[in-house]
């Protein structure tokens, strides 16, 4: 795999709203990364694990997640292509959750020295690397407010208008259709949701006009309604052009 | 562990569940059959349905039924 085609989507995500200028993309680009694949369902970096790597997710469906003492997983966030969602173990050495792949991922493994090194050549970088885990965060407080206050059919569309936002910006929606490659079970998982409560919620959906998920793929029927359903404004991802 | 399928009936509405759920035992099936039907019939509440009904099967085998109705009694 060539170096522009590994970090393609994360370039895409950080120009989409920051000015880099070209080396800074160049310095990006040649970080020495090393790929690896991942079926469905490993774990690619565990709690409590002390990594001294960032993971760059370069294709596929990763979770963050964190599994309570009697078995119950509760998904913290879903991740796509261009996030790295372990940024923050570069400054916080031990892992407080499990990075699991969703569906088979190819994941590259940039070194913490090689990033620390970056960050301090190129300020441009830093802020940006330190923006995102600010929005990391603006997106965990919607995630609470989502399991904690919403009803189900606006949980659900919620999680799927912000998905649907992300996978645009890299390129990865065909209209108002994405590939959405969660079980029910996952779903629940993420929703704070019981699997069957899904499946009604996801038939409820469909049978307003609003929503419909088939064989993994989603397509938004009625976007409008569905974000005044889900309470909706994109203004937390902080990824307008202006 | 086993794959349980909830399908779940609400009045005269009747929603199967192809794709179930892998679980440890009976018991769990039985834990989130409930948690389901009392977070269901919490949303329906809402409406003025009242019943909630989920039929558990387990692989192919019918396994158990949870059934509630919520009633308020008005002082």
């Amino acid at each position: 795999m060539d170096r522009k085609t590994i970090t393609a989507s994360l370039v895409k995500r950080m120009r989409f709203s920051e000015e880099l200028d070209d080396d800074d993309v160049l310095a990006i680009e040649t970080l020495p990364i090393a790929v690896k694949d991942f079926a469905d369902n490993q774990h690619v970096v565990s709690d409590g694990e002390q990594p001294t790597q960032c993971c760059l997710l370069i294709e596929g469906f990763a979770v963050r997640a964190k599994t309570t003492k009697d078995g119950g997983r509760q998904i913290l966030s879903i991740h796509i292509p261009g996030d790295i969602p372990d940024l923050q173990s570069l400054y916080l050495q031990e892992m407080d959750h499990d990075l699991i792949a969703l569906t088979a991922c190819t994941v590259g493994f940039i070194p913490h020295l090689a990033l620390r090194e970056l960050v301090r050549k190129r300020p441009n970088i830093a802020e940006v690397f330190w923006r995102d885990t600010l929005i990391d965060a603006a997106m965990f407080r919607q995630w609470i407010v989502n399991v904690g206050q919403r009803q189900a059919p606006s949980r659900m569309a919620h999680l799927i208008l912000e998905l649907q936002r992300r996978l645009e910006i890299v390129g990865r929606t065909k209209g108002d259709s994405f590939r959405l490659p969660m079980t029910q079970d996952e779903l629940a998982d993420a929703l704070g949701l019981t699997a069957v409560h899904v499946n009604r919620t996801a038939k409820q959906l469909r049978q307003d006009g609003l929503l419909l998920i088939q064989r993994q793929t989603v397509k938004i029927l009625n976007k409008e309604k569905l974000k005044e359903l889900a309470d909706f404004d994109d203004a937390y991802l902080h990824q307008s052009t202006s | 562990m086993a794959r349980f399928f909830f399908d779940l009936r609400e009045g005269a509405s009747v929603l199967r569940d192809d794709e179930g759920v892998e679980l440890a035992n009976a018991e769990a099936a039985e834990l989130q059959a409930v948690k389901a039907a009392a977070a269901i019939a919490e949303e329906n509440f809402r409406k003025g349905n009242r019943a909630v009904e989920i039929n558990v099967r387990e692989d192919s085998r019918p396994a158990f039924k949870i059934s509630l109705r919520v009633d308020v009694d008005r002082a």
